[in-house]
């Protein structure tokens, strides 16, 4: 290319508060427009980058640990205004798919990525006017914005268009509660979308996907008509399915109101966090929960970058006590408080719990800074201290954290998705040794082989061809393992661009790991109890059918020794649905527990009194004043409210997330 | 007099022999005076391919790849024998991670209840043994 700043500005982007608009709705900043010029005009090799996040060789776009919690949102102005009958009607009719849109949407993100989009519903303001009322950005606690463009803000072929993009976050320019008149973060529909449902249901995914940071994929695979140019980094293959692919361009997939298999594995890959998974631990350490302070008591360690620091908090209470914790504050440089360093560092690193050093009871963290202008840190921790080393890695990793050897420390396998080779690397030992799976997969460490010798088993679930291979870890040598698989698709019956979520935990209490396959809403869910030995790893295979969407939760919520699964639904967010607890048994079969739960929170599921049956801190990052409720499981048979909590303000529990 | 047969074990022998699909034996702790002994699977399965009331029991034959054979009443006959539903432990065949693994002696897989014309479910693996009477 070799347009000038002007002649490409006029050419390509067209100018969007607080920013530009390329390709339609991909919002950048003026220094993002400026790289991407930079890169278009001077750099050889550019046509054969892609980045997800711009190349600008700093880092990925994606909201930091703390706010990716907290997506708050709220809709304001939606046209008509009801100032008649006929007007209302219509007013709330768009209302009202615009938050079927909107819940949906954020429902499929959050399940693919962890993250917690959190309606404000108290501060919409449909009827508010062209101000929208009550629903303003950066006030209240709103991130984001939701409503109808205004006039030609977005019309015609416009459905949406959103600026409330990862890279502003830190932004001062952008309004918040001490810059009010800065630029608003704002999710625009159209009348295409807010007068279709199939329509709302497809923008919504895709302009949330722009929310999370995500580019438009249909740059990625080949066509003639909308190529532009590519400029970010791939995180999956081209993907025609993709939601973020234009389906007016050529060979995209049409009407698909719903979040591709890669799509879900790219946003896995950019917001889960690989960790120690002490449900898996237990039959060997006797750790059914992180600590960090090097008691057996059960903590959580609540990262909070914007104070360089982790807030560790080590559990009191006694079992049948109420649920009390101490904290402490240490800083990520090993310092003493009050802590030091880098916050636009600390913002961009992504935590991980596990064993590398000491013993189970005082866990360590893996800091990754994901690009070539963060570095990645290996923190650790003798209960009382930190210390912080360098950890070497490739730019763009996805860590798989297990105990693949003889001993129930971790290891590390650094994972680049795709034909790149990939390695595990022992901190015990500080050795390296060659791994490799030239696909892109989900990786979930479990035992499916239970205890009795080797390691942690690695299942790769394939979400697109919807297959499964899984590494068998031995005994001799040290980290070699047998590759088996794939499992052809055909065996499997799963069908074909169903959404799995593939939960682990022990469903029976044979200390043998089992997958719970949930396929949200109507499609067939499926239960793999592992019948397993160290000669084989097999499942007995069970249909089950969980009709509605829930953020599920795995733990031992009866002290059953059986784990049972959590089936989470705020009702602030579905009014009609109810929580529902199955209590597995033995055999696998289920009873369900019933509950109703108003609030929007980012649990916390341990066993913090030690009683032997878990309890949930049910962390609300939208409360102004982090006030979180505390549900103490009490005899297996009912939970006891106790003292709410207050968390750290911008902290992020880590180890939380994704997949039990 | 280690090899006299009694007449009973004889008619039993001829009896059973005539069915043509069960080997006769001793279950009062002297195999030896039948041959061929059981193939019994050891102890970590007691029961399988034991000698119980003079006959030995099916018990998991030879590993195989999943190449070879795609159930066990196919791999059963293939060695002159029948298949023996869930007749070995509860189960029809004995999964392996792969034929290697199969092959040592002291590692017993997972046991799999199915029917014997039902098509074995291999998911990642490729290895198994089926559960096949045992024939003279």
């Amino acid at each position: 290319m070799t347009l000038g700043w002007d002649e490409f500005v006029e050419a390509y982007a067209n100018p969007w508060p607080g920013g530009w608009l390329i390709d339609g709705d991909q919002f950048v900043t003026t220094q993002q427009l400026r790289d991407i010029h930079e890169v278009l005009t001077h750099d050889p090799k550019s046509s054969e980058t892609r980045l997800l996040a711009l190349n600008d060789a700093i880092f990925d776009e994606v909201w930091s640990e703390p706010r990716k919690l907290e997506l708050t949102w709220c809709v304001g102005v939606v046209f008509p205004q009801p100032n008649d009958e006929d007007a209302a009607e219509k007013h709330q009719e768009r209302y009202e798919r615009i938050l079927r849109g909107m819940e949906r949407g954020t429902k499929a993100w959050e399940r693919a990525t962890g993250v917690n989009f959190v309606h404000l519903s108290e501060f919409d303001d449909p009827a508010g006017g062209i101000g929208s009322g009550s629903c303003q950005p950066g006030q209240n606690n709103v991130h984001f914005r939701v409503r109808m463009g205004v006039s030609n803000e977005c019309s015609g072929p416009c459905a949406g268009v959103t600026n409330a993009t990862p890279i502003t976050e830190f932004d001062p320019d952008w309004a918040g509660p001490d810059n009010p008149g800065g630029f608003e973060r704002e999710l625009l529909f159209g009348p295409r979308a807010v007068d279709s449902e199939q329509e709302m249901q497809i923008t919504a995914r895709h302009e949330l996907g722009h929310v999370l940071g995500f580019a438009h994929e249909h740059l990625a695979f080949e066509q003639d008509v909308c190529n532009e140019f590519t400029v970010w980094r791939s995180l999956t293959p081209p993907d025609p399915k993709s939601v973020m692919a234009n389906d007016t361009c050529p060979g995209a997939a049409k009407d698909q109101p719903r979040l591709s298999g890669f799509d879900r594995l790219g946003a896995f890959y950019q917001y889960s966090r690989a960790r120690r998974n002490p449900l898996m631990m237990g039959g060997a350490s006797l750790v059914h929960d992180y600590a960090y302070d090097g008691s057996e008591r059960p903590g959580i360690a609540w990262f909070t970058p914007l104070d360089n620091a982790i807030q560790q908090w080590t559990s009191t209470a006694a079992p049948g006590q109420a649920i009390a914790f101490t904290a402490v504050e240490r800083c990520l440089d090993g310092q003493a408080p009050p802590c030091g360093g880098s916050v636009e560092i600390s913002v961009g690193l992504r935590p991980s719990p596990l064993f590398a050093s000491g013993t189970y009871n005082d866990l360590d963290l893996l800091l990754l800074g994901p690009g070539t202008g963060l570095p990645d840190f290996l923190l650790s921790n003798d209960g009382t201290n930190y210390s912080l080393a360098a950890f070497s890695g490739p730019d763009f990793t996805i860590p798989i954290i297990g105990s693949f050897g003889h001993e129930i420390d971790d290891q590390i396998i650094i994972y680049q998705p795709g034909p790149a080779s990939d390695s595990l690397f022992d901190p015990a030992s500080g050795a390296l040794y060659p791994v490799d799976y030239a696909d892109y997969a989900f990786p979930i460490p479990a035992r499916f082989r239970g205890f009795g010798g080797g390691g942690n088993d690695l299942l790769w679930y394939q979400p697109d061809a919807q297959t499964i291979e899984i590494w068998e870890w031995g005994h001799i040598p040290e980290f070699g393992f047998d590759r088996q698989g794939p499992i052809p698709v055909e065996s499997l019956e799963f069908e074909p661009d169903v959404e799995y979520m593939p939960l682990i935990g022990d469903f029976n209490g044979d200390d043998r790991t089992d997958l719970f396959w949930y396929a949200p809403g109507v499609p067939t869910d499926w239960l793999w109890l592992s019948v397993s030995n160290q000669a084989a790893v097999i499942f007995d295979r069970f249909e089950r059918q969980v009709m509605s969407e829930f953020r599920p939760l795995i733990g031992d919520f009866n002290g059953d020794g059986i784990d049972d699964i959590f089936w989470y639904a705020g009702r602030s967010e579905t009014p009609d649905a109810l929580s529902v607890i199955w209590q597995f048994d033995e055999g696998g079969g289920h009873t369900p527990r019933i509950f109703s739960i108003n609030g929007d929170y980012a649990p916390v599921v341990g066993d913090f009194d030690d009683d032997g049956c878990s309890d949930i801190l049910w962390h609300d990052p939208a409360d102004p004043d982090h006030i979180s409720p505390l549900w103490r499981c009490v005899d297996g048979e009912a939970f006891a409210c106790d003292t709410p909590v207050e968390a750290p303000a911008d902290g992020f529990p880590i180890g939380t997330g994704l997949y039990g | 007099m280690k090899r006299l047969l009694s007449i009973t074990s004889i008619t039993w022998f001829m009896t059973l022999a005539a069915v043509g699909s069960i080997t006769a034996c001793s279950d009062d702790g002297q195999d030896a005076v039948c041959e061929p002994a059981c193939a019994a699977y050891g102890p970590e399965l007691p029961g399988v391919g034991e000698c119980v009331a003079g006959s030995c029991t099916p018990t998991f034959l030879e590993c195989f790849d999943k190449t070879e054979f795609s159930t066990c009443q196919v791999q059963c006959e293939a060695v002159g024998s029948t298949c023996a539903e869930n007749a070995c432990a509860d189960g029809t065949y004995m999964i392996y991670s792969n034929v290697e693994e199969c092959k040592v002696v002291e590692l017993a897989g997972p046991v799999i209840s199915r029917r014997c014309d039902e098509a074995i479910e291999w998911q990642v693996n490729t290895g198994a043994r089926c559960c096949c009477e045992q024939v003279p």
